[in-house]
């Protein structure tokens, strides 16, 4: 294991690297147009929930 | 058309990158890194595709982006971008561990498991059925050719499935 991997990072943090990241110049794509109506999955959602990560490592042995 | 990545897609990017964090930790893989850059590049291409998909279907009257949609969508371009990579040094390239599929198809691996969670699929409901069915994805994402449509027929199918 390396120093880095025993840390794990806080959803601050990797927030802040990945708005440096498009400040210095990876921003400069275009982006659709989005017209969906659906039933869209908000960036608050998508992530692991509570629990999860241990029953699928629990089932996958 | 807006030329600068929005605020939406850094917040999913950083989402991405939160839950690298959290499933390294969790499933104690060592040396598993994320190119932040290439997840930028994965949750925007991810949001295109569903962008054009809901135009492209917006005259014709289908349900449009349900959750397996965008799972497929999301699911196929975490395996075709590859954010997570490995960077082994000659000390540990030789490492049997790293020649385990739970690290050469490592993006596969965190695919299938991020988009069942967020499928609202429960391992523990039939453990040897998602036991099957995650080795059968992390080979099928990992060495065949897939598309999102055929992904969410898939998904679609699964999610029956776990919740019979």
């Amino acid at each position: 294991m390396t120093d880095d991997d025993s840390k794990t990072k806080t959803y601050e943090e990797c927030y802040s690297e990945i708005s440096a990241m498009v400040d210095e110049g990876a921003g400069k794509w275009a982006t659709q147009k989005d017209t969906n109506s659906g039933e869209k999955i908000a960036p608050k959602d998508l992530g692991f929930s509570e629990g999860f990560l241990k029953k699928h490592f629990e089932a996958i042995k | 058309m807006n030329d600068e990545i929005n605020e939406e897609i850094i917040a999913y990017a950083a989402r991405i990158y939160y839950a690298f964090e959290t499933f390294r930790k969790v499933g104690n893989y060592t040396n598993i890194k994320i190119n932040c850059s290439t997840a930028i590049v994965t949750v925007k291409s991810w949001q295109d595709d569903l962008a054009r998909y809901a135009e492209y279907h917006k005259d014709i009257g289908f349900e449009r982006l349900n959750k397996c949609k965008q799972a497929a969508y999301l699911m196929y371009w975490i395996v075709k971008t590859k954010p997570i990579y490995l960077p082994l040094s000659q000390s540990n390239f030789s490492d049997k561990q790293y020649f385990d599929p739970e690290y050469t198809a490592i993006n596969e691996v965190f695919a299938f498991t991020l988009c069942s969670d967020m499928l609202g699929i429960d391992p523990k409901r039939n453990n040897d059925f998602y036991n099957k069915i995650y080795k059968q994805f992390r080979y099928d994402l990992y060495y065949r050719d897939i598309n999102p449509k055929h992904l969410f027929l898939t998904l679609e199918v699964l999610c029956e499935a776990m919740s019979a």
